[in-house]
């Protein structure tokens, strides 16, 4: 049963990940008995080269892995299933910022709506999600101050995505500071 | 034409995606053989 549903986590129709997803209740149960095999199957999905074109396809997969399957489970799980399927896709690039913006706001819906277990408990991502908005707050601040209305997200802006990939590596790797003057500094 | 078939299995799988899904809800215990046999026979997928 689990692999049948399995399966069809590598299909590339987007139909199909809106079926398998569409009642989060019925299939948890399904894949947590064993979320070793539902995590590399989801990992092997979002990073498989035919999948690279499809933000839906990954925001399909790391929706359901960050608000239904993460909260059910440990630390360890949630930093494992972190660094194979989210991890990947959080730093910023030209030709990728809109989909690092939007595993962002996976990343702090699932905090928010979860708060107390899954993304919301993982090590590797404290403080990462504020330091994000922040710095779209401050870029956002200076642009309604230039009046600058051509640039339609922060995160285009390169100064910004070289500010903020900085920032998340620094604090991923333990050297950045938990207040806003860290933010600052860079 | 090519992509009109591809789309066309996509839709079938994920009908048989939603069945299968329906009876998980609706047969708790039923075996997994049975349910299993629920997505077949299935277009080639990816």
């Amino acid at each position: 049963m689990r692999s049948a549903f399995l399966a069809r986590v590598h299909d590339s129709s987007i139909a199909v990940l809106d079926a398998l997803y569409s009642e989060p209740s019925v299939l948890l149960p399904v894949l947590v008995s064993d979320p070793a095999a539902y995590i590399t199957a989801v990992s092997e999905a979002v990073l498989a080269k035919s999948s690279q074109a499809s933000r839906a396809l990954l925001r399909a997969h790391l929706s359901f892995l960050a608000l239904h399957f993460l909260p059910e489970f440990s630390q360890d799980i949630v930093e494992d299933a972190f660094s194979h399927a989210i991890f990947p896709f959080l730093l910023f690039s030209k030709p990728k910022f809109r989909t690092a913006q939007a595993v962002w706001e996976i990343v702090e819906a699932a905090q928010k709506r979860v708060p107390n277990s899954g993304l919301a408990k993982c090590e590797s991502l404290e403080g990462c999600v504020e330091i994000v908005k922040e710095e779209e707050r401050v870029y956002s601040e200076k642009a309604t101050t230039r009046k600058d209305k051509s640039v339609p997200s922060a995160f285009s802006n390169p100064e910004v995505m070289r500010r903020v990939n900085l920032a998340v590596a620094s604090r991923m790797a333990g050297e950045y500071g938990s207040n806003s003057e860290g933010i600052a500094a860079f | 034409m090519v992509v009109a078939s591809m789309d066309a299995n996509g839709e079938i799988r994920a009908a048989a995606v939603q069945n299968m899904l329906r009876t998980l809800r609706e047969s708790a215990g039923l075996d997994s053989e049975s349910l299993v046999s629920t997505l077949s026979p299935l277009p080639y997928g990816p």
